[in-house]
């Protein structure tokens, strides 16, 4: 790979210990990804809690390892602006999840200590609907597998599809290595999906993903429908996608910036293979994940986390209503999100039926190990699929039958 | 039984290695869907639920899903309860960086070879010189027997 003298010199360690470690598995990874150069980033979205759940039961050395590695990050400092996604600490409910006190004192640490730093812990998996917002062409390096075909496929930016260690390597350099879907050629449509079902919800479009991404892959999809998704119909499907296949790019013809025809999506060449999502695809993808409505115990909104409007539309739904006595409804939001749902007078509404809202992060990962053997409703496949590996029944269906299901009779 | 077979792949991260493997034609997260505490896959119905991914060589499709995988597999090598070796036919970049940072071989196999392994065969990667040495063949073995 060909680097800049700056470059060398923090490979040397001229520039601390941290930035060469950095250095180290940009360089290794690019060159395996056949990178030829590191380019500038503008936009970073990282991976920024320790590791977490998966280190629940783990020994204090090794909560300690990370910890430390994360103080080391905020003080080496990012050279672009940068944001956090979620936790897998949740400060209003780690006593009821039983999450590890060390590890919540150390989120609390790491929030005092980034300040200044350029780090903006913002704790959520949607920076997109709170403000981060890169253009189209804007070079990127964002972790969160369903934020990465969102930055491309979405909003025309660049990103490959990051974790810690290179988001982490992204934020404190201001580089990335140049390979994947930085790049044109490898930005264009692959395989020709079909779907000549109508998609009525934002979980119909969330099925199409679970369903197409274990087809697909790693390769990039692109959709033909006469349904219109809106935004959040978008994030499902990017969301899904990401979780069975790993796809970090899509084109949806007509509704993407970088698919207006199916010749600009398929960049004029032919698709290596076509697939047909019908109502039989569509049925069969509920129908796999699916519970007798009666088990149900939890209901979990929020995968990726919900936005403004969500919110909105489930006070609606709520307004008037209770929990079912033995039931539980979770609400994952953004903090930023939270706030203003208060303001706005939404959060009262939601609350007031029993149900939680919970900031920073979500269920998959501040819950891990809790919720074992229980039945749970969810709107997201994403969120379902992860479920489903930490021993729950799992059913998934659209906000407003996950809503009903573990709501009290309606009332007003 | 016949001798030590060839597979030709891909150095993608890493060279040498040596061990049992464990093969699907299957993806899998190593995030959410495998405990870095234990090594163990924890997804239902997944081929290899239950199964210890310790000091083995996974031999299948690739890594899919969340973008975790670079850190549960970092901590799963810190704790010694990484795989020795993994071998995929399609690469991901966050696989790729995951074997980097987790100092673990990556070799790419094309689809048709992947028949050429089975669960509990004895393997020895030499990435450097291009190829993936079956030394015991556990198939062969099993007819045997």
């Amino acid at each position: 790979m060909d680097l800049t003298s700056e470059e060398r010199e923090i490979l040397e360690g001229k520039h601390g210990a941290f930035r060469q470690m950095c250095m180290n598995w940009i360089i290794e990874w690019g060159t395996a990804m056949n990178a030829k150069r590191l380019v500038p980033v503008s936009n970073v979205h990282v991976l920024f809690s320790d590791q977490g759940n998966c280190i629940k039961g783990a020994g204090s050395e090794t909560i300690g390892f990370f910890y430390n590695e994360l103080m080391t990050a905020l003080k080496a400092g990012a050279r672009c602006f940068t944001t956090t996604d979620v936790s897998y600490i949740s400060d209003d409910f780690w006593e009821e999840l039983h999450t590890d006190r060390t590890q919540v004192e150390n989120n609390r640490n790491l929030l005092k200590a980034a300040l200044g730093t350029g780090f903006n812990m913002v704790w959520t998996c949607i920076p997109y609907f709170i403000g981060s917002f890169p253009l189209k062409g804007e070079i990127c390096a964002w972790a969160e597998s369903s934020c990465i075909p969102f930055c491309n496929s979405v909003l025309g930016a660049r990103t490959t599809r990051h974790s810690q260690a290179s988001s982490m390597a992204a934020a404190v350099l201001g580089l990335t290595p140049e390979f994947g879907e930085l790049l044109d050629e490898n930005r264009i449509g692959e395989i020709m999906i079909e779907v000549d079902v109508e998609l009525k919800t934002n979980t119909d479009w969330g099925a199409l993903g679970d369903y197409i991404g274990m087809l697909t892959g790693l390769k990039r999809p692109v959709f033909k429908t006469r349904s219109r998704p809106i935004v959040e119909s978008l994030s499902q499907l990017g969301a899904s996608l990401a979780t069975t296949g790993g796809t970090a790019m899509y084109h949806v013809i007509g509704i993407t910036p970088e698919a207006p025809t199916e010749d600009k999506a398929f960049d004029g060449k032919q698709p290596q293979g076509v697939v047909k999502f019908s109502k039989k695809e569509l049925e069969s993808t509920y129908q796999r994940l699916s519970v007798k409505k009666n088990e149900i115990e939890i209901c979990v909104l929020g995968c990726p986390h919900l936005n403004l409007k969500e919110l909105e539309w489930i006070s609606n739904l709520a307004d008037g209503r209770k929990v079912a006595v033995g039931k539980q409804l979770w609400i994952c939001t953004a903090y930023q999100i939270a706030c203003q749902a208060e303001k706005l007078g939404y959060r009262r509404l939601i609350e007031a039926t029993g149900a939680k809202i919970m900031v920073d992060s979500c269920p998959a990962v501040a819950c891990w190990g809790e919720w074992r053997g229980k039945t749970i409703i969810t709107d997201s496949f994403k969120q379902g699929r992860y479920l489903l590996a930490q021993g729950n029944e799992v059913a998934v269906r659209d906000v407003k039958t996950c809503i009903d299901c573990v709501m009290e009779v309606y009332k007003k | 039984m016949n001798g030590p077979r060839i597979v030709k792949a891909e150095r993608i991260v890493g060279a040498e290695a040596g061990g049992v493997a464990l093969v699907a034609d299957e993806t899998l997260s190593f995030w959410g869907e495998f405990d870095p505490l234990t090594g163990k896959v924890i997804l239902p119905g997944h081929p290899f639920y239950d199964q210890n991914l310790r000091s083995k060589i996974i031999v299948m499709r690739g890594i899919k899903g969340s973008s975790g995988v670079e850190a549960s597999l970092r901590l799963a090598a810190m704790l010694k309860n990484a795989p020795a070796a993994m071998i995929n036919i399609d690469i991901d970049a966050l696989a790729v960086l995951a074997c980097v940072v987790s100092r673990i071989p990556l070799l790419k196999i094309r689809e048709e070879d992947l028949k050429s392994f089975s669960t509990g065969d004895i393997l020895k990667i030499h990435g450097d010189k291009g190829y993936i040495e079956i030394v015991h063949n556990n198939k062969l073995v099993l007819c045997m027997t």
